[in-house]
């Protein structure tokens, strides 16, 4: 399955929740972020994929995309493709083979994956959109941590670009570490720590080393490492079990900026590392979903992605802060509605 | 209780709601945004064909809706955010429209401004989610 | 084409009636009405009524409103129309009686309004207040009527430099006007200070700035001038009327700063009266938010453009100025019960040109001609008459 993306851009939602502001409503932040992007009240996965989507767009053809693959965990119907809504908005082709994915945030790289199948080494593009915003009940741990954000890629068939050399997938039984029951909005899980470190670790390790020894590749390869990011630690200490050095990490760590961001958990990253990466760099990005699976990616840089005048920095500097009153109200949309 | 746009009439806009398709006068040249039956600027055109506008425009003028103040659809909306800035933007192509605006500055809307188009939920009735476009501050 | 008198007018006053629906504040003015007209009324030579109502159609499911009213007035056989144009309702209810006397078909018609706003709850009266806007894109803007005029007065502040003080001085210059008048709604003085501070509704538009929602009815009795003097001997002649409309939504008319509706509305007025602005001794104007009162006072001609603030300042349109405005409170301090609005004007102006405003204390003194204006919604619709006095 050969394949390249040739264009990426990001997009994060405006306001932002400090730390600060769970010490002062909880006496603490149970997550490790030092802010974190909110959606605004009138601000979907769906809107947001848009917004990450048109970025690309203005780079790329909207005429040639022949296939759509969206990624979310929290599209705004539990029936009714989303995919339409994207498409329509974006004016693409009636005739785009589309697919959504979303029972878990590993979704993300499943996107990129089921994109680069479906092209099939032909003709035309593919857009990728990943878009989360993810929400817990306010009163537990786990929404400490819960962000929003979204990316875009445009993928193509044949080489150049950032050429997609190959991937290893991992499924197996996981129970109840991060799901959302039928007719429920809001995360959950378990709420045992260990337990959770332990998924995440076992799950994005073994498949990681599976990639390497697949490529018959060692850690030190590759110039740039994208783990997935629901909790700053777990990554950064997974990465260093791995063998990867934080120079390696670094660029792609961005959770402490914009918190968990579902399928963007690891895109987002691997976007910043796209921005800056430089033709001969390799780039291995991981995907995770709920204990139960994991994936990891490896890219080559053959030439720069096209990108948007807007990066990722830009999006990160736009921001407007907002109190945790604030916060809960957006949390709590549903019960002003 | 919301504005009763029924479904099939929102669904007729959607070229409009989502992508802002105005239609170009074939006798004037001008654009008419939302579309009109006869030309809006030369008063005779009734044959166009669709063109996508830019979403680029000027703030003609704005006001802050209260939270108070606001049409029962979009109370929820002014409750979160304590109020919201809707401003007449003139669009590079020559209409004006008028939609709300989001992400703005800390000091408000101003006469002027540069403003672009962005997809944001309008309201939701029905069960059914209305998307649309609002307008965000240029950088 | 026929001349076109007014010979009688009954009004309820406007505000807050718990006790009284649409039928009882009909009734009330009705009976009113008769007691008005000196030499007396047969209720049969009533040969048709317009009557104009906003929100019964669908805030109270009575569509074939004016039917349910004349019936209870005991006149159930009398063709009768209900009129919906927004707050120009009353208006063009007015409007269409006028022309029917002037194309002589009727002598003798009824031409009212009647709303009854003060039962919907805050959210149904806001939903039905929204309803005479643009409601695809202006109402899908989260914009409301207050959201509309303040997109004006911020560009017309914009352009000509109007001030948050001036603004002001229009709703405590009728507020002013309302103390004196039994029928008016807020019969409160309000200061500079409280006007300019009230809590925001559409910025730069406050609650004082805003009229208020309001229950009332009005109606006014309208025959052929060759008849008039079988019912007074102090007719008001309907000397010029004009109507017009414009694009609906704000967002399609090219200058935000002017009502064009009012502007060619009264040049029909103007032109079918032979009189011009200079020549209005007082007019009732369409002041639902105080802008729209500035707007006017340059749409109607009384002052050039961007002279509005100025006109009001110098005192010109206040009680005792040259052309005072809005002398009833207007709607923003009588009260605005949208589809009597328009009609009740036209019962002040009966009364001014008669010399008998109820308070003597507020009658404009050797007024002879006078002007009312009716705009429905931001402007979509405008209605504007020229009385004469008889005597």
């Amino acid at each position: 399955m050969a394949g390249r993306i040739i264009a990426c851009a990001t997009y994060i939602p405006f306001l932002r929740l400090t730390r600060a502001e769970y010490r002062k409503a909880w006496g603490r932040c149970a997550a490790d972020i030092g802010e974190k992007a909110v959606a605004d009240f009138d601000e979907d996965a769906v809107t947001m994929a848009v917004e990450a989507g048109r970025q690309v767009l203005a780079l790329v053809d909207a005429a040639g995309v022949r296939v759509l693959a969206l990624a979310s965990t929290t599209l705004p119907y539990a029936e009714k493709m989303a995919a339409g809504t994207v498409a329509a908005a974006l004016g693409l082709p009636e005739k785009v083979t589309s697919v959504e994915l979303g029972t878990s945030a590993r979704a993300g790289t499943e996107a990129l994956l089921s994109a680069l199948a479906l092209l099939g080494g032909e003709e035309g593009t593919a857009l990728v959109l990943a878009a989360d915003c993810p929400a817990a009940s306010p009163g537990e741990d786990l929404d400490h941590a819960l962000g929003a954000a979204a990316c875009a890629f445009v993928l193509a068939a044949g080489s150049g670009g950032v050429e997609f050399e190959g991937a290893a997938s991992r499924v197996t039984e996981r129970l109840g570490e991060r799901f959302v029951p039928r007719g429920a909005v809001r995360i959950r899980d378990v709420a045992v720590r260990t337990y959770t470190g332990e998924a995440y670790a076992a799950t994005v390790g073994a498949v990681v080393r599976d990639l390497l020894e697949r490529l018959g590749r060692r850690p030190g390869d590759y110039r740039y490492v994208v783990l997935p990011q629901f909790d700053g630690r777990q990554t950064a200490s997974l990465g260093r079990r791995l063998g990867f050095t934080s120079e390696q990490m670094e660029a792609g760590l961005i959770f402490a900026r914009v918190g968990d961001t579902g399928v963007c958990a690891s895109l987002l990253g691997f976007c910043a590392v796209l921005e800056q990466a430089s033709p001969g760099d390799r780039i291995l990005v991981a995907g995770y979903g709920s204990g139960c699976g994991g994936q990891a990616l490896s890219f080559v840089v053959r030439e720069p992605v096209l990108r948007p005048p807007h990066g990722l920095h830009y999006w990160l500097e736009r921001k407007r802060y907002i109190d945790y009153l604030h916060y809960l109200k957006l949390r709590l949309k549903e019960q002003l509605l | 209780m919301g504005a009763h746009i029924s479904v099939p009439m929102y669904q007729r806009a959607v070229p409009q709601r989502y992508r802002l398709v105005g239609l170009r006068c074939r006798n004037c040249g001008r654009v008419n945004f939302p579309p009109k039956g006869v030309c809006r600027y030369c008063g005779v055109g009734a044959d166009f064909e669709e063109c996508r506008l830019s979403g680029r425009g000027t703030v003609h003028s704005w006001t802050l809706i209260a939270g108070a103040g606001a049409p029962p659809e979009f109370a929820a909306e002014a409750a979160c955010k304590g109020s919201y800035p809707v401003v007449l933007v003139e669009l590079d192509e020559g209409p004006r429209i008028i939609a709300q605006m989001v992400d703005p500055p800390e000091e408000g809307p101003r006469i002027g401004m540069r403003v672009e188009a962005v997809f944001r939920r309008i309201y939701e009735e029905e069960g059914v989610i209305r998307y649309g476009f609002k307008f965000r501050p240029m950088t | 084409m026929k001349q076109v008198a007014i010979v009688g007018a009954g009004q309820t006053a406007f505000g807050d009636f718990p006790e009284k629906g649409v039928k009882e504040l009909f009734a009330e003015a009705y009976f009113e009405m008769l007691k008005s007209v000196d030499k007396g009324l047969d209720p049969a030579m009533i040969e048709a009524a317009y009557l104009g109502c906003l929100s019964a159609g669908g805030g109270f499911q009575l569509g074939q409103l004016a039917p349910l009213l004349l019936g209870y007035v005991g006149l159930p056989h009398v063709p009768a129309v209900r009129l919906e144009n927004a707050c120009a309702s009353g208006g063009f209810a007015l409007y269409a009686a006028v022309c029917a006397v002037a194309s002589g078909h009727f002598k003798v018609v009824l031409a009212g309004g009647v709303e009854k706003m003060r039962d919907l709850s805050g959210q149904k009266g806001r939903y039905w207040l929204g309803v005479s806007g643009d409601t695809e894109y202006e109402r899908l803007a989260g914009c409301t009527f207050a959201g509309i005029y303040a997109l004006m007065a911020n560009r017309y502040m914009f352009e000509y430099g109007l001030t948050r003080r001036q603004l002001s001085l229009v709703a405590v210059k009728n507020h002013r006007h309302a103390v004196a008048n039994p029928k008016a709604q807020f019969r409160r003085a309000v200061t500079l200070e409280e006007a300019m501070e009230g809590p925001t509704v559409a910025h730069p538009l406050n609650i004082w700035d805003c009229s208020p929602t309001s229950d009332g009815a009005a109606l006014v009795l309208i025959c052929s001038a060759e008849l008039a003097r079988e019912f007074t001997d102090r007719p008001v002649y309907v000397v010029g009327f004009g109507a017009a409309g414009d694009y609906l939504a704000l967002h399609d008319r090219s200058d935000i700063t002017k009502l064009r509706a009012t502007r060619q509305a009264a040049r029909a007025a103007y032109q079918q009266a032979g009189l011009g602005p200079g020549d209005i001794d007082l007019a009732e104007v369409h002041d639902c938010f105080t802008i729209a009162e500035l707007l006017a006072y340059e749409d109607l001609g009384f002052c050039e453009e961007g002279k509005a603030a100025w006109l009001l300042e110098e005192g010109h349109t206040s009680f005792g100025g040259r052309l005072p405005v809005n002398v009833s409170g207007g709607l923003k301090a009588k009260g605005h019960p949208l589809g009597a609005t328009g009609c009740g004007q036209a019962c002040e102006i009966f009364a001014q040109l008669r010399g008998q405003a109820v308070e003597p204390s507020r009658q404009v003194p050797g007024a002879e001609i006078a002007l009312s204006h009716n705009v429905g919604g931001s402007g979509g619709t405008a209605t504007v008459f020229i009385y004469r006095g008889g005597s």
